[in-house]
């Protein structure tokens, strides 16, 4: 089960970088397709070729299908893995990050069927196949669960929220650069990508989920460590680290709640100079690339560098 | 941005400044909001980046002041001026605390404050807005369709809007349509979840219990409160246990203890995951010793002077580990104790050359000396008047063994200043295994030379003073804890995921319709998504509008 596992993890990532090139192959066809319009005018016949807007679809299918394909064989790897090594395989940083990689490539694909839009997968292919990239880096050896650790359902349970929540943060992410590269709402730098107000959208609705998720995540986390450790809560470099996390998209809903500069909140601006208080108002979706670059610190940075009661969690 | 160029008339400020609106405006601003929830974002970043002092140290001043000089190596000149800010101890500090109590303020204000407005936009909200809305709402639509008024009120009813007529005027008809009004109490419920989080938190920092106690089997039951009393709990290990797999890789961690209080005892088994519940309390496995031996001393008329657990307390000296083979049979494999000491000449013991013997199964001895030099351990064999460097996984060979230094290893050390029989009281005790994984005690102070002790065996002093090692023992380090406040924190939990479920996937509405027979507008207002209005012009089109759609509706 376990050589399975590898396998399908290695099935999977070549799927992913098929599906990485026929994204990148998607989008741009929408964008190198050039159409020809003819005029017979005095001068002559004029030809005219102007970019044609709409992708090659059947580009956008294959790349879909292979995206499922790589979802199917994670799957699968995450499924052999789990059976070789009797537990929910989240207990390391392969375990995790190929778990993650899956994640985020079903989450992807499950956003890009209800925004029925696939030029997300331009953002999103290449951090699947990063992870997997990344996966490759770490031990795979199967070594027995420490005491810590040798709580099946709870276990299975936080770890699995937070690494759904993560993925899902993860497509909010996507959507948050197809935005901002589009330079915001009303704005349309790449008539090739998807709009501003389609991207925020989908940003918005992932968060929607993934907010929750990591609360629930957080929560569960917390629970465990009460029964295990006596105490909910011990500022713990990685349970910090996941609420720093879930505050920067506290902070994201509240930025967009509020217009206007931040300093310019009774009493503050009294103290923040006027010319300050104009650059003090970021689009609130840099609050979902702040997220995202937590998110990365919280899975890999604590893990590998901050050392913690999460530290047996490590490579 | 459309703006209203009208003045517009404010409210007086008044003589003087009024404290308590100023502090009240502030705490319920969401720009202030957002300013203390990145400030508390930014103060978690920083304490998780920069190491923060580990708890047992952060009341004893001197283990403080030794692990701050460890952090000056990475942060140099920095470090005096980092510790005073308090960035190695950020969760304890008083801007953080000062920080947290803001934030609970601001959400305490915030859950009162909008608790009667929500409750108005639930049971009152406004019917009617003026003309101008419809073309300045940013979720707005603008069709024409047939079916008048009638048709819309059917379709948004089939789309479970609660719809009313406003209003009939100027050929125009007014609707007002809801859905799922009820959920804007949401994030009422989900900012009071957060209170109830903080309330939960004091109640555990004030009145929870918290006691770590480190039990070694053996040894007699130890008091879990300071003060006696009558409700005194005492708990006393009965096994602590570690078990490892082939590899050596632990596996289970866990302790059979006794707990009792007055008459009353419960024994029962504590592990990692499951504690151990017993008189109110929950008793957690928190560590696992194993460096621990006992010790029994009799003087000369044979009176029992010592008899109990010698604690390494993880107190540890650095020695070599050395593999000695006999042609293909290896001999001797196990850290080296210190038996002695050559006096390097200079105040201190930088310079000083610890000794040990290597005694190998087939009777032969080989002395081995080293130093610590620049933070490595440099061992050399000493042979007649010369020495052979070991340098680590290099063999050498000296009497006809082949003598391997493999790695530096620590053992358990400890100097005990008042131990009974000692030349001046003060007795130096390692606790090395052999080969075959048994420890032993070596003693230096108590006679000439370095004594060893065998597990069971006793050794007479020439005072006539008797040592008998008792073998090692193992001991775990337990939790005691009573913590009333998390009950409040999982109310809280369940509070914020009912609220943030409700927010989030409550599909709220609330939308004003102007219908006149040749057009329709509407306006609406959606926290949850950024396309309600495109959403309201797809509603035109199921209405069988065909001008509805703007281009944006049609190209993502």
């Amino acid at each position: 089960m376990a050589d399975l596992s590898i396998y399908l993890f290695w099935t999977g990532l070549a799927t992913s970088l098929l599906a990485g090139g026929l994204y990148v192959g998607y989008v741009l066809s929408g964008t190198v397709a050039l159409r020809r319009f003819s005029a017979q005018t005095e001068a002559g016949t004029v030809t005219v070729s102007t970019p044609v807007l709409t992708a090659n679809p059947g580009t956008g299918r294959l790349a879909t299908a292979f995206l499922g394909m790589t979802v199917a064989a994670l799957a699968g790897a995450v499924a052999s893995r789990w059976a070789a090594v009797d537990h929910a395989p989240v207990a390391n940083l392969y375990e995790f990050t190929v778990a993650f990689a899956f994640g985020i490539a079903a989450a992807y694909m499950a956003f890009e069927g209800w925004s029925r839009q696939r030029r997300f997968g331009i953002v999103a292919m290449p951090i699947v196949i990063a992870m997997l990239l990344i996966a490759t880096q770490f031990p795979s050896e199967i070594v027995p669960l420490i005491p810590a650790l040798q709580n099946g359902p709870l276990m299975t349970l936080h770890v699995s929220v937070m690494m759904i929540s993560y993925a899902v943060l993860t497509v909010a992410f996507c959507g948050a650069v197809v935005y901002l590269a589009q330079g915001g709402e009303g704005h349309r730098r790449f008539r090739s990508l998807p709009s501003a107000e389609a991207a925020a959208d989908l940003a918005h609705k992932a968060v929607m989920v993934g907010f929750p998720l990591l609360a629930l995540g957080i929560a569960l986390g917390a629970w465990w460590a009460n029964s295990a450790w006596g105490r909910y809560w011990g500022w713990d470099p990685k349970e910090t680290s996941a609420l720093v996390t879930w505050l920067s998209v506290a902070a994201y809903f509240h930025a967009r709640a509020g217009t206007g500069s931040v300093a310019s909140a009774p009493g503050i601006r009294r103290v923040v100079p006027k010319s300050w208080r104009r650059g003090w108002r970021p689009d609130p979706m840099w609050w979902l690339v702040a997220m995202w670059a937590l998110v990365m610190f919280t899975y890999f940075g604590v893990n590998l560098w901050v050392s913690g009661l999460h530290s047996y969690a490590g490579v | 941005m459309a703006t209203d160029a009208r003045p517009v008339a404010k409210a007086s400020p008044g003589p003087g400044l009024d404290p308590f609106r100023a502090a009240w405006n502030l705490l319920t601003n969401v720009k202030f909001a957002l300013l203390l929830v990145g400030t508390a974002t930014a103060a978690g970043l920083v304490g998780v980046v920069i190491p923060q002092v580990p708890a047992p140290m952060r009341s004893n001043p001197a283990a403080k002041a030794a692990w701050l000089e460890l952090q000056r190596h990475d942060y140099g000149s920095l470090t005096t001026s980092m510790d005073r800010l308090g960035l190695f101890d950020v969760f304890h500090t008083a801007w953080f605390n000062g920080l947290w109590i803001v934030i609970v303020a601001a959400v305490t204000v915030c859950t009162v404050s909008r608790f009667m407005p929500t409750a108005r936009s639930v049971h009152r909200p406004p019917r009617t807005v003026g003309d101008g809305y419809f073309e300045a709402a940013h979720h707005r639509a603008s069709f024409s369709h047939a079916g008048g008024a009638e048709a819309i009120e059917r379709e948004l009813r089939r789309r479970r809007y609660r719809v009313e007529r406003t209003a009939e005027r100027g050929g125009a008809t007014y609707l007002f349509a809801e859905r799922f009004a009820w959920s804007q109490y949401g994030t009422f419920v989900s900012h009071l979840a957060l209170l109830m989080l903080l309330v939960g938190g004091l109640l555990t920092k004030l009145v929870g219990f918290d006691r770590t106690l480190a039990l070694a089997e053996t040894a007699s039951a130890a008091p879990v409160f300071t003060d006696p009393g009558p409700g005194q709990i005492f708990v006393r290990m009965v096994d602590a246990y570690r078990g490892q797999d082939g590899s050596g890789n632990i596996v289970d961690y866990h302790s059979i203890i006794e707990v009792r209080r007055g008459d009353e005892a419960k024994t029962c088994k504590t592990t990692v995951n499951d504690p151990c519940h017993a008189f109110g309390y929950k008793i957690h496995q928190a560590a696992f010793f194993d460096d621990i031996g006992r010790l029994r001393v009799t003087g000369p008329d044979g009176r029992v002077l010592f008899d109990d657990v010698l604690d390494f307390n993880a107190k540890a000296t650095a020695v070599p580990h050395i593999v000695a083979r006999k042609g293909a049979a290896t001999v001797f494999d196990a850290p080296v104790a210190q038996t002695g000491t050559i006096d390097g000449g200079a105040a201190g013991a930088a310079d000083d050359i610890a000794l040990g013997t290597v005694r190998t199964s087939e009777g032969d001895s080989l002395l081995v000396g080293w130093r610590v030099v620049g933070g490595t351990l440099k061992a050399f064999l000493f042979t007649g008047s010369d020495g052979l460097d070991l340098a680590p996984g290099v063999p050498v060979t000296e009497q006809g063994l082949t003598v391997e230094m493999t790695r530096a290893q620590t053992i358990p050390a400890i100097t005990i200043d008042d131990m009974p029989g000692a030349a001046d009281g003060r007795a130096v005790i390692q606790m090395p295994v052999d080969s075959s994984g048994a420890a032993f005690l070596v003693a230096a102070g108590i006679d000439e030379g370095a004594v060893v002790l065998r597990e069971g065996a006793n050794y007479v002093s020439s005072q006539g003073y008797g040592y008998t090692f008792g073998g090692r023992i193992e001991a775990s380090g337990v939790s005691v804890r009573r913590d009333p406040g998390d009950t409040f924190i999982w109310i809280a939990v369940a509070m914020a995921m009912l609220g943030l479920g409700v927010t989030f996937y409550v599909p709220r509405r609330r939308l004003w319709v102007r219908v006149t027979p040749g057009r329709t507008w509407m306006a609406g207002q959606a926290e949850r998504t950024t396309r309600f209005g495109r959403e309201l012009r797809q509603l035109g089109v199921a209405l069988g509008s065909t001008d509805a759609l703007r281009p944006e509706d049609l190209e993502d």
